[in-house]
């Protein structure tokens, strides 16, 4: 029986709850218009009327979450967009179809979105008191919360891509909301270009779906690709459009393109969830305001690149899947080694959001997707707190200048530095607190949410090399390994973190006699900015996530209502089942049946098996790594702390006992690598320099040969200009002078005398007699 | 007279009244210029609102419905004004008949009502115009006509006609009102598009010794009376057809046509003339040498890379309102030309070039978009973004795919509207410092936020940000480019770093003249004359943005008056093409 075409792709009309989507998808849109245009006029600016409108949509959200989840049913609106009629020797329709998808994913989607936007659109309103343009803040954030809301309930992969350009320009205005000052403009530019180098990728892949399948309507091509078959190296897939008695359409492509398909898709979530290689813009998006990089640099845009692929998960191929868990593992470990040695509050997490973004790519790409996805949620709710945390710290700091500056004290210093922070935790209990409640969960410490989702990818990848490794190849095992590395360094730079901010002396006062008393002038988080601390601390801690008060449940993620309800999609790609290695054939252990079981391949039951295998182990090397690490942490960096007056130097001379500024490790992480350099030295350079240089090929030699073809032009002209004048008048005027003359001549002979014209006529007789003789 | 007559003359009205009234009568000559553009609309929103498309049917002479599509088939077209206009007995040579013919199918309307837009916007744009107002409105009246002229006429002479008309008020507007390069950039584009115009005269005089007219020659011959009802006259015009095509219809009875649809038609070809089937030119297929000839004609319109450097020149050197006009519809006239006749004529052409005009669509592309990001002058910049847009164009029409043939012809309205904005943002600092130096401007966000708020909304949009009309249409050149047989798939992938190149010279332009502190060369000065964009420039680009927005959520408002159409004629391209090109090749095994 063929797919018929027409019934997969045709309009649906939705039911409440898609409704409802639409009216929480929509809201956001109405604050960025009102406050664009009127902003000004309402009442303090309007940030009340847009904080309103988001608590308003986390609301309907949560109605949404309790009506969908666990329901397997999706809700789907569907309508046409474009039709362009039917193509070419064919009775397929040429439609473009869009609209909303709700099912348990994009709900919990709709609730962290939601909730977490308006918690910063409350921890905001505080923050950004009294800036310039406080009004067009909120309106952006409602264009970013419209875009973001459309890519959690997009049903279509172009629908996808359009708010994920959207996102994109909603990132480009918040990180250069400072637009006076250089560097948020530098590195607003930069996220958007490599956005888009990450965009294109995933058009291409757009690109291909829809050459083959004529749509790109997610849950449609799941069916189709079901429907594909694989026949000497072709994929193959025919459609019909169901009109009885018509030829189906049968379209053909060399198998490689559907690793390739997913390949450039997943390049759109290399770009948004900044992996190796375009991850360099997101540390460089930090010169946003820090609420802006809690709630889109860190918890949610950044995530929904692993949303997009989750979204795909069924259509990529194993070899796709293997290049994405690859790519997952370089971008963790990087981005950890990275963290370790900044200095900056912000960069530290921005660092680490790269390195657990790692992590969710390197879950999907071993096939954990539910842990993937657990980890988008529980760091998007951990990963906000901590921003919000060093926001408020940073806050602080500001109004330690501020003061200072008041009392006629000049001390300049960065905010955001680390190294002359310190003992703040005593200044600031909430924040403090809640950062320690995010540092524990993001560091992978036990009854903490963080723990639960990291160590079930991590658990997964172990799974996933016993399986993979089933060819002979011991690289795979690279993925876990890092992976447990990489978990050791996050624990290590966190806790680096908490000492520098949190323990010790005020370093700052050590700075300069003028800093002195400093200390007394830090507060704590303001009053609107404390309940998104707290809340989000709540949502933080492991029991929100399992309903169970016994520890062996809260160190596992499986048991998680969340894993419960999202179960891993059936891989529909043909070549899942050529993989399958000695265990699984030898027939799949029958003494843990999960729920997963009914609906996957063999080959992924086998992973999940394996991973399940392995979940003691890993636990158990997981705490470890995690307080180790933390204690190591303390080791170098608790007595950091304990140093008398501190002067730059002295900051410097502890650095050299951990680890010398000097030496090439210790630079390769404080310079990220130097990817910026490469990338400016390998691509930007030659870029402009060829632009430059076609700049100039265009006006010197394509122009110039315009311009000598004109030239040539008006020599000729002036040669057929000198021809005509001197040859073809010169002609005329010759034969006129030689008439003239020839008339001179014979105007002798009219001389008016009777008898010289005898004479002529005599002579003219005689001459013609004497010719007729001699002739 | 019907409605196009009106759309097309009313601006000539209003430029005979300009010129009636004397020089100090001067403060009228706008608002005859306004009221005459505001009229031609209020025409084409009437026409916009007859117009059939889809599945609407339209009453044919003969009494069935059928689909509007147009293209080839007289019979679908709307609003057809059809009358002799210029015949002449030439003996032995048949006879010599033009005709005033115009009508409208998909591939025109979106194209007339952009000029309608455009042309309206322009007149705003050219309030602040002092020198001459009587000769700037008379001319200005006389190229609005012209150009929607050239969209309606279905008689090649007709719209040769028009074509040349457009010429001359461009070259004075350019040369009397421009900037210091007038007269260069002036004479420049003349003689270059003068250039292509030569190539087309010459195929449309060939054209109108291969093409008979049937019906009339029917008549001529006998075979059916004048008047005759629709059937016999269609029967009549199949067997002068038939005796066409065996030789015996006498050169003396054969009344010669200049209507394209005739031309378009291959059994009113005349065997062993030049441009039947199989005709030859030095031992080329002639037809594919008119086509090519045809096609640099329109190249250089559109502008194709490295036919393009008149542009940068004259819309550097001409005022605002004429460089949106120049860019907003008088390079559509161009890809119009291509598709309406090129494609439409000879259809070989499209599918044996097609490697060959995808190929010089994507180097525009991307070479358009490098020169782009070397450039220090903002309107040069934009110029060369014009460039690399209309790539876009030619690569969605050597697709020869229902998607990417809409996608070009979508591409040419968007770019139409972006493009308008662009120049007339320009405009608006070149007015107050007579400076348009990129690094000579620092921070006009914060100096002018509304100004900046509207140049933001016009460089995102021609970036091709979803939500603004670009992107649709260059998504949509893509897909078709992806998806055509026609064209390798490396085409749209390389062509897909346009869009990196494109986002990174606008933004770059972004970061460095209107972010950051506020700081201009001119000093005190210049921030004094760097006043907030005023009411009418806005009224000016409201619209234009409005229309971008619109078309962006809604392309469906714009591709379906288009879709069928084209749809169509990619169908007709490809079916005729692959027929012609075969009946040569047999002729050449014989």
């Amino acid at each position: 029986m063929l797919p018929d075409f027409l019934e997969i792709i045709k309009p649906l009309a939705g039911d409440s709850i898609t409704t409802m989507a639409a009216i929480i998808l929509i809201l956001p849109l109405v604050t960025f218009v009102v406050l664009i245009f009127v902003g000004n006029n309402l009442p303090r600016k309007g940030d009340w009327f847009a904080t309103g409108i988001m608590g308003l949509c986390a609301l309907l959200s949560f109605i949404v979450f309790f009506n969908v989840w666990g329901n397997q049913e999706e809700h789907h609106v569907r309508f046409d967009w474009v039709n362009l009629g039917s193509g070419i020797g064919s009775l397929l329709p040429l439609k473009f179809t869009l609209g909303l998808m709700v099912d348990s994913m994009s709900a919990i989607m709709l609730v962290v979105v939601t909730f977490i936007c308006f918690l910063v659109h409350l921890f905001s309103i505080d923050y950004m008191h009294g800036e310039e343009h406080y009004n067009r803040y909120f309106a952006y954030l409602g264009i970013f919360t419209f875009s973001m809301l459309g890519i959690v309930l997009a049903d279509n992969l172009l629908l996808t891509y359009i708010f994920w350009e959207l996102v994109g320009l909603s990132s480009y205005l918040l990180i250069g909301f400072w637009f006076k000052k250089e560097a948020p403009i530098r590195a607003n530019k930069k996220a958007f270009l490599i956005n888009r180098i990450g965009d294109i990728g995933m058009f291409i892949g757009m690109l291909i779906l829809f050459l083959q399948f004529s749509t790109l309507d997610l849950s449609a091509l799941k069916i189709l690709m079901t429907e594909s078959t694989f026949e000497q190296g072709k994929w193959i897939i025919t459609l019909s459009s169901g009109v009885k008695g018509q030829v189906p359409v049968t379209h053909s492509l060399d198998a490689f393109w559907l690793t390739v398909a997913g390949i450039c898709l997943f390049c759109g979530c290399v770009g948004k969830s900044a992996q190796f290689p375009l991850q360099v813009w997101l540390p460089d998006a930090m010169e946003g305001p820090t609420p802006v990089s809690s709630l889109i640099h860190a918890a949610t845009m950044v995530a929904a690149g692993v949303y997009m692929v989750g979204r795909i998960f069924a259509l990529l191929s194993v070899d796709a899947l293997t290049v994405i868990a690859f790519i997952g593992m370089i971008t963790a470990f990087m981005a950890a080694y990275s963290a370790m040695t900044q200095t900056d509050l912000k960069r530290v997490l921005a660092f680490s959001t790269i390195s657990q973004l790692g992590y969710m790519v390197m879950g999907l790409g071993v096939g954990a997707y539910d842990a993937a996805l657990f980890h988008l949620v529980t760091h998007a709710f951990f990963k906000c707190l901590l921003f919000l945390t060093a926001a408020s710290v940073i806050h602080a700091m500001h109004h330690v200048e501020h003061e200072l500056h008041h009392h006629g004290k000049h001390v300049h210093f960065d905010p955001q530095d680390m190294r002359i922070m310190g003992g703040l935790r005593k200044k600031m209990p909430v924040t403090f607190w809640t950062y320690f409640v995010g540092t524990m969960a993001l560091a992978g410490i036990p009854f903490f949410s963080g723990f639960l989702s990291k160590d079930a990818i991590i658990v997964g990848g172990w799974g996933w090399a016993d399986e993979m490794s089933g060819n002979g190849s011991n690289i795979y095992y690279l993925v876990p390994v890092v992976g447990f590395l990489t978990a050791a360094m996050t624990a290590f730079y966190m806790g680096r973190q908490m000492f520098m901010t949190f323990f010790g002396d005020f370093r700052l006062e050590k700075l300069s006699e003028d800093a002195k008393g400093a200390f007394e002038h830090v507060h704590d988080a303001t009053f609107w900015m404390k309940p998104a601390l707290v809340c989000l601390a709540l949502f933080t801690i492991a029991p929100v996530f399992v309903p169970s008060l016994n520890p062996v449940n809260l160190t596992n993620g499986h048991s998680s209502w969340f894993m419960h309800t999202i179960s891993i999609p059936k891989a529909v790609t043909p070549d899942n089942n050529s993989y399958i290695s000695k265990e699984t054939l030898s027939g799949i252990s029958k003494e843990h049946p999960t729920s997963h079981a009914p609906a996957v391949t063999p080959r992924q039951l086998s992973i999940i098996e394996n991973a399940h295998h392995r979940h003691h182990a890993g636990l158990v090397l997981s705490l470890i790594i995690g307080i180790g690490s933390i204690l190591l942490a303390y080791v170098f960096y608790g007595s950091y702390t304990k140093l008398g007056p501190l002067s730059k130097e002295k900051i410097q001379l502890v650095h050299a006992r951990i680890t010398s500024e000097e030496s090439i490790p210790y630079k390769i992480s404080y310079n990220k690598w130097y990817m910026d350099e490469i990338y400016h030295v390998v691509f930007v350079q030659p870029t402009v320099y060829f632009s430059e240089f076609t700049s100039w090929f265009d006006a010197k030699v394509i122009d110039g040969v315009v311009n000598l073809v004109a030239r040539l032009n008006v020599i000729l002209g002036n040669l057929s200009g000198w021809f005509d004048r001197w040859v073809v008048d010169g002609a005329v005027n010759l034969s006129a002078y030689l008439s003239g003359r020839l008339g001179s001549v014979t105007r002798r002979f009219q001389n008016g005398d009777i008898q010289s014209y005898f004479i002529y006529m005599l002579a003219g007789v005689l001459l013609v007699f004497v010719f007729k003789v001699i002739w | 007279m019907g409605i196009l007559s009106f759309i097309i003359f009313t601006p000539l009205a209003g430029a005979l009244l300009v010129l009636i009234l004397s020089s100090a009568q001067s403060k009228y000559f706008k608002i005859i210029a306004l009221v005459a553009t505001i009229l031609q609309m209020i025409f084409g929103i009437m026409l916009f609102s007859d117009f059939k498309y889809g599945t609407q049917l339209l009453k044919t002479p003969d009494g069935t419905e059928t689909v509007a599509y147009g293209i080839n088939n007289p019979d679908t077209f709307q609003f057809v004004e059809k009358g002799d206009w210029i015949s002449i007995n030439l003996g032995n040579y048949g006879i010599l008949d033009i005709d005033y013919y115009l009508a409208v199918d998909g591939l025109s309307i979106t194209m007339i009502l952009l000029s309608a837009l455009v042309f309206f916007v322009s007149v705003i744009a050219s309030w602040k115009i002092e020198k001459n107002l009587k000769g700037y409105f008379a001319l200005f009246l006389l190229l609005d006509m012209a150009v929607v002229g050239v969209f309606c006429a279905l008689d090649f002479f007709l719209f040769f006609m028009f074509w040349e008309i457009m010429l001359l008020p461009m070259y004075f507007l350019i040369g009397i009102w421009g900037g210091p390069r007038r007269e260069y950039a002036s004479i420049k584009f003349f003689l270059y598009t003068l250039v292509g115009s030569v190539f087309m005269l010459l195929v449309m005089v060939g054209l109108y010794f291969s093409v008979i007219d049937p019906a009339l020659t029917a008549i001529q011959a006998g075979l059916v009376q004048p008047g005759a009802d629709i059937n016999a006259m269609k029967a009549a015009v199949l067997e002068v057809q038939k005796l066409l095509a065996e030789g015996k219809l006498s050169p003396a009875v054969q009344v010669h046509s200049f209507n394209m649809l005739h031309m378009m038609n291959t059994s009113n070809l005349v065997p062993g003339s030049i441009f039947a089937v199989g005709g030859e030119i030095f031992g080329y297929s002639a037809r594919l040498i008119a086509f090519m000839a045809l096609f640099l004609g329109f190249a250089i319109k559109v502008p194709m890379v490295p036919f393009h450097t008149w542009l940068p020149d004259a819309h550097v050197e001409a005022p605002t309102p004429i460089s949106v006009i120049l860019a907003g519809v008088l390079l559509k006239l161009g890809g119009y030309g291509m598709m309406r006749i090129c494609y439409g004529i000879f259809p070989e052409g499209g599918v044996y070039f097609c490697y060959f005009i995808g190929l010089m669509g994507l180097i525009s592309m991307v070479y358009g978009a490098f020169v782009c990001l070397a450039q220090t002058d903002l309107k040069k910049l934009i110029a060369y973004s014009s460039v690399s847009h209309m790539g876009y164009v030619l690569l969605g029409m050597a697709s020869l795919e229902t998607v990417g043939m809409n996608a070009a012809m979508f591409q040419m309205f968007n770019h139409g509207t972006i493009s308008a904005m662009l120049f007339l943002l320009v405009g608006v600092i070149y007015d107050r410092t007579h400076d348009r130096q990129i690094p000579n401007y620092r921070g006009l966000a914060t100096h002018m936020p509304q100004y900046t708020a509207m140049v933001m909304i016009a460089f995102f949009a021609s970036l091709g940000l979803p939500g603004f009309s670009g992107f649709v249409s260059e998504a949509f050149t893509f897909v078709g480019a992806f998806n055509s047989t026609y064209i390798p798939k490396w085409m749209a992938m390389v062509g897909t770093i346009t869009i990196l190149l494109t986002a990174a010279y606008y933004l770059w332009t972004l970061q460095r003249m209107f972010f950051g502190e506020v700081w201009f060369k001119g000093g005190d000065h210049w921030r004094h004359e760097l006043s907030e964009i005023n009411r009418r420039e806005l009224t000016a680009l409201i619209p234009l943005a409005a229309v971008t927005v619109f078309l962006g959520i809604f392309p469906s408002a714009c591709l379906d008056l288009m879709s069928t159409s084209i749809g169509y004629m990619t169908q007709a391209t490809i079916e005729n093409g692959h027929k012609l090109l075969e009946q040569v090749s047999q002729m050449a095994v014989k």
